[in-house]
């Protein structure tokens, strides 16, 4: 009896230790996270001005948002393509990623110079760089296209998938996809980073096992690797989801800085997260999906 | 004994094994040597263009050595990127920034991997929510607010009633990175707490409990125990934290007037530096060489700490485990 109250007197006072590690993070979050989100989630519904006195708002009810869905012709276009692409860049990337980690993970000579060079891109494929090699690269006489002497010089890839006769929006999507090829690598660094890091913590045994019953490498990446893998899946989608909606070349991104710059604060915030809303409800699309099928069916 | 495998078939599986191995030890060594290039590619490609002498420029038949190389166009492009303010700027901004952020992201985060708390829930809740909302989505109020620094609106209303206006104005200041970065609320902190929880969590409790039953208090506990334990994740915790700070662009173009800019918005604008200058791409042959060495001084800095830490990274990548 006496022990359990002693118990008891310890856990409450760790629970205070807690509180106390994490305070300085709570109070950071509610001056610079959640208050600045309510306030532009608000600054969407109002006209805003900054002058000397400093912000006076009006309330505005839902105009901001008829004003970007309704008059202005190009919101909507925007949106659908700025999310299109999200949609065809996400496997890419993720199956770029997949393969990268794959191949580097295992014991090989030469481990650690082949994954120091395979993270470079985490370091320098930074917006304005990336940026900056785009433009400057497509103009340069020298190299018309540069990505295409990346995956076309040797082999004519596009007469490849001419060949296998696929239905044209596939062989379309391939072809871009392969064309983009060093831009998707570059773009694959951290995804890499982290499926590396959840492929260490497959234990040995697994292998083991499934090499004693015969499995093929080809069935052992689909029923041991891929499944202990999945939690890591689920945070490479999100993370690399919302890597790419918020990169600085997006379509809204720039359409509604550029509203920022002409001091129109309320659309610009309504764009923001109207857009937001639709990435939002996606990835809830996805966590759903995953938490059904994929956590009940593996474990 | 006499060996009888080859009646089993034992040695013919043996060397197809065998041959099987090579197979995919060559693939393998292919596949990174094709992957690789790609990745190297586009370095390569920027060095080339960047060290191409005027005359060279015209010359279409050499693309990855050029005949007449030159560092003029680097010279040109730090002028034009304002280096040597611009890199000071960074280092007390932005890596300062980075080093307060890996100090108290991991208090936050030993918080959340060691303790239980009323609330935890809700905490952590807001945690991957942070993950998911990027910076761009309320940077722009999050720099308003930097005008006129409030407690929730309760300076606001104490000005009201009284004049007297207690907020502060860090706009414009290196406060705007690093107070968030006190806080652990700063770049991309959210994902940084989470790489720590991970790797506490996989810290085994013994040695942290052995020191509360000596009778250490957490804070001691964390510091001369749990910390010191950490050199691998606080290597990897460093590295992105530092490339993270060194390429955020949102927050210095909103919070900071042209004069006080870090290295990272001065490359970004490097188009509108270029244009007026009335030199841009589609007239002006050297202009990809200036972008292009503007960008290879943008990287040396990084690429260099990456080089030296390289090997403690990519070892520690492997031990860090970083889950979902």
């Amino acid at each position: 009896m006496r022990v359990k109250k002693k118990r008891k007197g310890i856990e409450s006072l760790k629970s205070q230790y807690g509180v106390m590690f994490i305070s300085h993070w709570v109070i950071g979050m509610l001056l610079f996270f959640i208050f600045p989100i309510l306030q532009s989630v608000y600054y969407s519904f109002t006209s805003l001005e900054i002058n000397e006195n400093g912000i006076s708002t009006h309330f505005e009810k839902l105009s901001n948002y008829y004003n970007i869905l309704v008059t202005d012709p190009e919101y909507l276009d925007n949106l659908l393509a700025s999310f299109s692409s999200m949609l065809l860049s996400l496997p890419f990337i993720l199956i770029v990623s997949m393969v990268m980690a794959l191949l580097l993970n295992g014991k090989y000579k030469g481990r650690i110079f082949f994954r120091g060079l395979y993270f470079l891109p985490v370091i320098f494929a930074s917006g304005a760089v990336l940026e900056l090699f785009l433009k400057a690269g497509s103009i340069n006489a020298t190299s018309s296209a540069v990505s295409s002497s990346v995956a076309f010089d040797m082999i004519n890839f596009g007469d490849v998938l001419k060949g296998l006769n696929l239905p044209s929006t596939v062989e379309k999507y391939i072809s871009s996809a392969l064309s983009n090829i060093f831009l998707l690598i570059w773009q694959s660094g951290i995804q890499t980073l982290l499926l590396i890091a959840g492929l260490q913590t497959i234990p040995d045994l697994l292998y083991e096992v499934a090499k004693v019953e015969g499995a093929t490498k080809w069935e052992e990446f689909w029923f041991v690797t891929l499944p202990m893998l999945m939690r890591t899946v689920f945070l490479v989608v999100i993370f690399t989801a919302i890597e790419l909606v918020s990169s600085a070349n997006n379509d809204i991104m720039l359409k509604a800085y550029e509203q920022f710059n002409l001091m129109e604060y309320g659309v610009g915030s309504a764009m923001l997260w109207f857009y937001f809303l639709f990435v939002g409800i996606f990835i809830a699309l996805i966590a759903f999906v995953y938490n059904k099928f994929f956590v009940k069916r593996w474990e | 004994m006499t060996d009888i495998s080859f009646l089993s078939g034992k040695n013919k599986s043996k060397t197809k094994k065998a041959i099987n191995s090579v197979i995919g030890r060559v693939f393998r060594y292919y596949m990174l040597l094709v992957v690789g290039y790609i990745v190297l590619y586009p370095l390569f490609y920027m060095v080339s263009t960047a060290i191409k002498g005027e005359r060279a420029l015209q010359d279409v038949s050499f693309i990855w050595f050029p005949q007449y190389i030159t560092p003029e166009w680097f010279s040109v492009a730090a002028e034009l990127l304002n280096f040597k303010t611009s890199i000071l700027r960074t280092l007390s901004l932005q890596i300062v920034s980075a080093a307060i952020e890996v100090i108290s992201c991991s208090v936050a985060a030993y918080g959340f991997a060691r303790f239980n708390f009323k609330g935890k829930k809700v905490a952590m809740f807001f945690l991957v929510l942070s993950l998911m909302i990027p910076l761009s989505m309320y940077g722009m109020s999050l720099s308003v607010n930097y005008r006129s620094l409030d407690i929730l609106g309760i300076f606001g209303l104490f000005n009201k009633a009284t004049g007297i206006d207690l907020r502060l104005n860090i706009f414009n200041t290196d406060w705007c990175y690093w107070l968030p970065s006190l806080f652990a609320v700063g770049v991309r902190s959210g994902m940084i707490i989470y790489i720590y929880i991970q790797f506490f969590s996989g810290l085994p409790r013994e040695l942290e409990d052995a020191a509360y039953v000596d009778g250490a208090g957490p804070v001691r506990t964390f510091l001369s125990i749990a910390l010191p334990s950490s050199s691998v994740v606080i290597v990897t915790v460093t590295v992105l934290s530092f490339i993270w700070h060194w390429n955020e662009t949102y927050l210095a173009q909103l919070c900071f007037l042209s004069e006080k800019i870090p290295l990272s918005v001065s490359l970004a604008n490097m188009e509108q530096s270029l244009q007026q200058l009335g030199m841009w791409l589609d007239n002006t042959p050297e202009a990809p060489s200036i972008v292009f060495c503007a960008c290879l001084i943008y990287i040396v800095i990084p690429l260099g700490l990456y080089l030296v830490l390289q090997r403690k990274f990519v070892k520690s990548i492997d031990r860090v485990g970083i889950t979902g």
